[in-house]
């Protein structure tokens, strides 16, 4: 092709290559004189097809050649009143085709109706599942939420000490135990500033009722009405704090904004430690080995020391003071 | 389509599509497993496909699995698909029905497949060229030239006897 369009192709090459172009008509558009629009492909038609085509009535008469396949079309019924006619007509006429279009009437074939697929109910479908991804994507949706509203929505504010009266003798036995509320919580933070000191104004006597009066004592003590009034301590009073730390003691004790969160809340719940050693029992049971955990915590309940073992090895850990 | 026309179309076609397979393959157990593949292929496409066109694509996927099936065999072995298997419900056929499957059996693939549509379908001849990929004068042809030796067959027998 490229001595073709540089012009150095021999002639008797070139006759080749033209043959070639003509039974290979995609190639034709590498030529530079190429022109897609006398190019034929397969999708080129003939516009007047079926004004060629023709039918039975073009058929001047029935003849011994065509008979066949008039009595097919009979058959398939192809055709319409007036070459029925000539058919019969010419049936007719030649006896011994009588016969022969009996024959055509016979070859159509009948479907044998006790013939039937007994797997129908394997073919059938009871519902159309959804794909599967689509629930991943729901349960996904659906959690990546429930956490979101867990972290944002906190829990309501609790007081930090809980106070249980003494039920009186006068009381039956199962009511209970009237609990009132505090006045005011004692505030651990550090923000609470005392409410501004009230000074008392100097008594003013009138000079009619001066000799009745005593002399005045000398005032040595501001009244400071204190804005916090410390709660009653009784054998109920619990610390709400107190017990949290105890119960949970190797957790550290998260900041106030997030364990205040239903979030916060809920994991504090967890005994991640327990949780571990139940994982490993399941790993042990599921592979048969003996791996074991343990730890060694201080007296506060934090964590000084892990160890790791298993049938051949142990490792220990001691955190680094 | 939904799920109750698919099922509609188990009850309606499965039985034709699976008479149409094994009339031309001659063997059950390949013929179920056109049928199976034909309705996996529809249940696939189900909510591409219409109602008013599930026969027609049932019958052109049954044919074209066939056909797959035909050429493999015929790679592997080097010959046509087996034609002394017979199906096993044979008892019921009649003497000139039992003739006419002798003689369908001996029909080239092509015209036994158009004339099996024909007359146990009732399809048109645009419809089997749709199904078959062939065009509608082929079809033609092929019916004419079909009934053509069957009948023929018919005759020499009937000469015989």
């Amino acid at each position: 092709m490229l001595d073709y369009l540089e012009g150095n192709l021999d002639p008797l090459l070139t006759a080749d290559l033209m043959a070639f172009l003509a039974e290979n008509p995609e190639f034709e558009k590498y030529l530079p004189d190429y022109d897609s629009s006398l190019s034929l492909s397969d999708t080129h038609e003939y516009a007047q097809k079926n004004e060629l085509k023709r039918g039975f009535a073009d058929l001047p008469e029935i003849t011994s050649g065509n008979f066949d396949e008039f009595c097919i079309a009979a058959c398939e019924g192809l055709l319409d009143e007036k070459d029925i006619n000539r058919l019969s007509d010419f049936i007719a006429q030649h006896s011994d085709k009588q016969h022969d279009f009996d024959l055509y009437r016979k070859v159509k074939l009948q479907p044998d109706t006790d013939l039937q697929y007994t797997g129908k109910a394997l073919l059938k479908k009871n519902h159309r599942p959804l794909p599967l991804r689509y629930l991943y994507y729901a349960m996904g949706l659906a959690a990546s939420i429930t956490l979101l509203l867990m972290l944002v929505f906190r829990k309501p504010a609790e007081s930090n000490f809980t106070v249980t009266l003494p039920v009186n003798s006068s009381q039956s036995e199962n009511s209970v135990p009237q609990t009132e509320p505090l006045p005011a919580p004692i505030r651990r933070s550090r923000d609470a500033t005392p409410a501004p000191l009230k000074e008392l104004e100097p008594k003013v006597i009138a000079a009619s009722n001066a000799v009745s009066l005593t002399p005045l004592q000398p005032i040595s003590d501001v009244q400071i009405p204190s804005p916090i009034n410390p709660p009653r301590i009784t054998d109920h009073l619990v610390s709400a704090a107190r017990n949290n730390q105890e119960q949970n003691p190797s957790r550290p004790y998260s900041s106030d904004s997030f364990a205040n969160t239903y979030l916060g809340s809920l994991l504090r719940r967890v005994n991640f430690w327990k949780t571990a050693e139940t994982a490993i029992t399941g790993f042990n049971y599921l592979t048969e080995s003996q791996l074991s955990v343990g730890r060694t915590t201080d007296d506060s309940g934090k964590l000084t020391g892990l160890l790791i073992e298993m049938e051949s090895y142990s490792i220990t850990g001691n955190k680094i003071k | 389509m939904t799920v109750a026309e698919y099922n509609k179309s188990v009850d309606d076609h499965s039985d034709g599509v699976y008479r149409f397979i094994l009339k031309n393959l001659k063997n059950e157990e390949k013929a179920r497993d056109v049928v199976q593949d034909t309705y996996e292929k529809l249940w696939l496409k189900v909510e591409e496909i219409s109602a008013e066109k599930v026969k027609s694509y049932l019958f052109t996927t049954a044919y074209h699995t066939m056909i797959d099936m035909i050429r493999k065999e015929k790679r592997l072995t080097g010959f046509e698909a087996e034609k002394h298997d017979r199906p096993t419900q044979a008892g019921h056929y009649t003497g000139l029905s039992q003739i006419l499957e002798k003689a369908v059996a001996k029909l080239p693939a092509d015209q036994r497949s158009v004339i099996m549509l024909r007359d146990y379908e009732g399809y048109s001849y645009e419809e089997i060229a749709a199904i078959t990929g062939l065009t509608e004068s082929q079809v033609k042809v092929y019916i004419f030239r079909g009934r053509m030796f069957l009948k023929n067959y018919i005759g020499s027998i009937e000469a015989v006897i």
